[in-house]
């Protein structure tokens, strides 16, 4: 049982480690595309500071992942067809160049195991409805926080004639957005995966229920998240840096540090946001303050048909990995 | 007066944080109220602009008649 356990702990972190390399993007899209670091330095910047992340936020997302199917319904076998789901969603549509989110997918592959395991009833109703809610907030929170930083820096700068001095500050400013971004996205996203290591322990009786995290779950889902996000995905950094809107480095700094600031609270109020739909949205609430069509809105189209998809999407894949492993103990 | 999509852009996403009250779990009610808000404000705000820049072009300027 023990070698099954460390299995799926191998099979948690390397959800952990797509979800760096897939939400990379979400970090970097806009320093790159703004031209203020290169690609490489780009991915160390964001690698180490979502790792440092373990050193600001509690554990609240990763206790409200561990509730959203019953305790004990899930098996060995459900929570790694879980993960396998997941991570399948995650490479389906990192092929396809789209932004969607890790957090559903493995909240959507959660779903398709324990259905698969034990029926419908297994669902915690009011988790998934928090969830769904965020689904739809997060994106609007981008969009209007954004919209405003934007807007307020226009009104603060808009007589300020030095404009090469100023874009210099705007690009060292994004610095800074970028690395409270990463901070929130590692905050966020690795405790998803811790809260799947602990749901796996306690069904084990490995730790008791009500346990918090142990460090070394901590410091392990950290650590994979930073080591996928310095491989990260280049296919998806092109659809958020250039395709939505085109990006300069002040519209670059507002939708990072809108997002930032977005994330952060919600990771602090424990509520598991997808770090995709907050950065994709603040993106087009930049592009929104030259005009609505400055927003390409069929990528961004796409980009939303994907959102809608990645539950269902994850939890067929899930359902699907659950029936050869049944027997798994 | 006919407003830009953009202003009813806006006015649209406070409905929608509006709506989404009644689902929203109360403790992360105060979520949907701030948005809902600030999305107002700036209905209001675009649409004010909208409406003022109208009526400037539309006033005729002064001493144009005279010519």
């Amino acid at each position: 049982m023990t070698i099954t356990i460390a299995l799926i702990v191998l099979v948690a972190l390397s959800f952990d480690f797509f979800n760096g390399f897939h939400d990379a993007a979400n970090s970097i899209a806009t320093v790159v595309s703004t031209r203020v670091l290169t690609p490489r330095q780009a991915v160390v910047w964001a690698a180490f500071f979502n790792f440092a992340a373990f050193l600001i936020f509690g554990t609240k997302v990763a206790d409200t992942i561990s509730k959203v199917v019953h305790p004990g319904t899930l098996t060995n076998a459900g929570i790694f067809a879980a993960l396998v789901g997941a991570i399948l969603w995650d490479i389906v549509t990192w092929i396809l160049g789209l932004p969607t989110s890790s957090s559903h997918a493995l909240v959507g592959g959660l779903a398709g195991a324990a259905v698969a395991t034990a029926g419908w009833g297994t669902l915690v109703a009011s988790e998934y409805q928090k969830i769904f809610v965020f689904i739809v907030l997060s994106p609007i929170v981008g969009i209007l926080l954004a919209f405003t930083f934007m807007t307020g820096v226009y009104w603060v700068f808009h007589r300020y004639r030095k404009v090469e001095k100023l874009n210099r500050g705007f690009r060292r400013g994004q610095l800074f957005s970028a690395a409270a971004f990463s901070l929130g996205h590692g905050g966020n996203d690795a405790q998803k995966t811790m809260g799947v290591i602990l749901a796996l322990l306690i069904a084990n009786g490995l730790l008791a229920k009500g346990s918090d995290v142990p460090l070394w779950v901590v410091l392990s889902a950290h650590a994979a998240i930073a080591l996928g996000t310095l491989f990260g995905g280049w296919r998806i950094v092109h659809t958020m840096g250039s395709k939505i809107t085109k990006l300069q480095p002040v519209g670059g700094m507002a939708a990072e540090a809108a997002a930032a600031t977005a994330i952060w609270g919600v990771t602090l109020a424990g509520i598991p946001v997808s770090t995709t739909h907050t950065i994709a949205g603040a993106i087009v609430g930049v592009g929104t303050t030259q005009r609505l069509s400055a927003v390409r809105w069929g990528v961004a189209g796409r980009v939303v048909w994907a959102w809608v998809l990645t539950i269902p999407g994850a939890f067929v894949m899930a359902w699907l990995a659950y029936l050869p492993f049944r027997g798994l103990r | 007066m006919r407003l830009s999509r953009r202003s009813w852009f806006f006015l649209a996403m406070s409905a929608t944080c509006l709506l989404l009250l009644a689902p929203t779990p109360e403790k992360y009610r105060w979520v949907n109220l701030s948005m809902g808000a600030l999305s107002l404000m700036w209905f209001i705000l675009l649409a004010t602009e909208e409406i003022l820049a109208r009526r400037d072009e539309n006033r005729p300027r002064a001493g144009r008649s005279h010519r």
